[in-house]
């Protein structure tokens, strides 16, 4: 199993992302939320499960306070890459992993939020585990509001600090820590139109290679998986709403988000959703998505003696691919004027396919480590 | 360079508050409006209540507040109407279909009045959603209050109750 | 290049059409959230993250209905 991908299912992208934009909704309407959701993500070739249990509850204190809790469990199994090899036709291929691995992540996360005039500042913090992996985090935001409450601005920071004890190599006690920030802007453009821009930069140090991947070294042998011991991250999001009323209400989401790194990697992702409101308070939202990205400095499928460093890594993620996706989301409101005033009902299905020559500008490396997965999730929204 | 900043930032300031619609002063005379009653189905003006006092509420069916405040100004309503209380709620909804489903969901006793065009809003200087002014028995404004949490009605109960009593 | 950005935004903002705070009734609308259901929202990104390299820029507040 993939620590790199287990640590980034452990850490949350942004932290607090949940409890900011939870509580500032309970503050407009005073209610507490409760939500469940239940999601399952599955791996083609035999490869990685996941099955997900999430609660999140909201409860406003007084008119200015809101506080919040996340719980999450996360059941993983399945096989996962070690390396690539050139077999007897020098051709590369993928080896994955043998045993079906079976892991359990457990997270909480708490947030409190207090509403002045115009501004919201928020603060949060959590802790994520596994049997090989802690994670613990803070977190920090303020949102301001203003020019008739047509802008806003905000600014979140956040900061985790990780601890790796790799199974079966258990004298080895690995750490890293990561800083995040980001500033945003949310601007209504006119009646029917919405755009929101966020820059976030993310600084990393400490271990940040995989001790569960190898890279294969023609005419030598293997050896450990190698990354640099810092990692600076800088993503820049876009994305705009606009209303059609003569569609019967539509709304189109249209996200662009531009990201480099210092590990060499430009990536572009692409998602457009339609919102189509179908019979009383149905939805129905199809969307699409692209992903591209390039090399890192320091990768390659296989190496030789000539061209290994002291840094190189051969893992799929840091590769050059594209990813396509399709999905459809369904969500059903009640609205009730009893204690429960709202319950909301939603299931969604997405299937990505992940391929080398999905790369923008080509990609003749081969189809060894293509794969499709799909997702599913189904959740209730509670009001009251 | 910082010269450009400071002009680049005073522009942004200068445009962004030549927006700003300006609120009616308290103890003045609120401007007297003609609207459709929802239940009438005539024509409603202010000057119908002269002698109240009114607890008058711009509002609308998307509003979450507005949803928290109907129930507690409906009972406020019933307490207080014999007592010379009214409440006149003017829906700013596009559509009267959208203000009918909230309706359904939070009935009103008290007065509702229609105007998706906002010229009275626009009148009344409405800053925020929902926006409640509380005009005494001589039609003066006597308190302006932006938006609405539960624990407000307890004040605005006082103020009418005051008012009431002049 | 930061002058162009930052003029160019300024430019932006300004340019869009005021919109009186009774007319907020379409930005409020469920299909026209920014983020509907932050639950599934988190997990896709927590997906995707594990899968590529690009992570960040979501967060942040604001549209809607602009009340209280």
């Amino acid at each position: 199993m993939s620590l790199i991908e287990r640590l980034s299912l452990a850490a949350l992208a942004l932290p607090g992302l949940l409890v900011g934009g939870e509580a500032q909704a309970g503050r407009a309407e005073e209610l507490y939320h409760a939500d469940f959701q239940y999601a399952h993500y599955e791996e083609s070739k035999g490869r990685m499960k996941v099955d997900v249990f999430e609660l999140s509850a909201v409860a406003p204190i007084g008119d200015k306070i809101t506080a919040s809790v996340d719980l999450v469990r996360d059941t993983i199994s399945g096989a996962s890459p070690i390396l690539n090899i050139k077999n007897s036709d020098g051709k590369v291929e993928q080896y994955l992993s043998g045993a079906s691995i079976f892991e359990q992540r457990d997270a909480l996360a708490v947030g409190l939020s207090y509403a002045f005039d115009d501004v919201n500042v928020s603060f949060g913090g959590g802790v994520s585990g596994e049997h090989d992996y802690l994670s613990r985090h803070l977190n920090t935001g303020a949102s301001w509001t203003f020019n008739k409450k047509l802008t806003t601005l905000s600014f979140t920071a956040s900061v985790a600090f990780d601890e790796i004890t790799p199974t079966g190599q258990s004298d080895v006690k690995n750490s890293k820590t990561s800083q995040k920030y980001l500033m945003g802007i949310t601007q209504v453009i006119n009646k029917n139109s919405l755009l929101q821009s966020n820059m976030t930069f993310a600084y990393h140090k400490g271990y940040l290679s995989d001790p569960y991947k190898a890279v294969y070294v023609e005419g030598v042998g293997l050896e450990d998986d190698s990354r640099p011991r810092h990692k600076f991250q800088w993503a820049w999001l876009t994305r705009y709403v606009h209303y059609f009323k003569t569609l019967n209400k539509a709304a189109l989401h249209a996200d662009y988000r531009l990201y480099v790194d210092d590990w060499g990697i430009n990536g572009h992702t692409l998602e457009l959703s339609w919102h189509q409101p179908i019979a009383d308070d149905w939805l129905i939202i199809p969307r699409f998505r692209y992903y591209t990205q390039n090399e890192a400095n320091f990768y390659q499928a296989t190496f030789d003696a000539m061209d290994i460093g002291d840094i190189h890594s051969s893992d799929y993620r840091l590769t050059g691919f594209g990813t396509l996706g399709v999905g459809l989301k369904l969500t059903k409101s009640f609205h009730m004027a009893g204690y429960i005033k709202e319950v909301k009902l939603q299931m969604a299905a997405d299937y990505n396919d992940r391929k080398a020559s999905y790369q923008i500008g080509g990609n003749d490396e081969g189809s060894f480590d293509d794969f499709s997965f799909y997702m599913i999730t189904a959740s209730i929204n509670m009001r009251f | 360079m910082h010269h450009f900043y400071q002009t680049l930032a005073g522009t942004a300031l200068a445009l962004s508050m030549s927006m700003s619609a300006s609120a009616l002063e308290l103890n003045s005379v609120a401007p007297d409006f003609s609207l459709p009653n929802i239940k009438t189905h005539t024509v409603s003006h202010l000057s119908e209540y002269r002698g109240k006092v009114i607890y008058l509420d711009f509002w609308a069916s998307w509003c979450p507040p507005c949803r928290t405040s109907f129930p507690l100004l409906e009972t406020l309503y019933k307490k207080q109407q014999a007592k010379g209380f009214a409440i006149v709620a003017i829906n700013m909804d596009e559509e009267s279909e959208a203000m009918e489903r909230f309706l359904t969901l939070y009935p009103a006793s008290f007065d509702v009045l229609r105007d998706p065009e906002g010229v009275w809003a626009d009148t009344y200087g409405v800053e925020a959603m929902p926006s409640s002014f509380i005009i005494d028995k001589k039609g003066m404004i006597r308190h302006i209050h932006s938006g609405f949490s539960k624990a407000d009605i307890v004040d605005i109960e006082n103020k009418i109750v005051k008012l009431l009593a002049e | 290049m930061k002058k162009i950005i930052l003029t160019a935004l300024v430019l932006f903002l300004t340019a869009c059409s005021p919109v009186k705070p009774w007319e907020r009734g379409n930005l409020a609308l469920p299909q026209m959230a920014l983020e509907g259901d932050a639950q599934e929202a988190n997990f896709r990104q927590h997906t995707f993250f594990s899968k590529e390299s690009s992570s960040g820029g979501y967060g942040g507040h604001g549209g809607g209905c602009g009340c209280n």
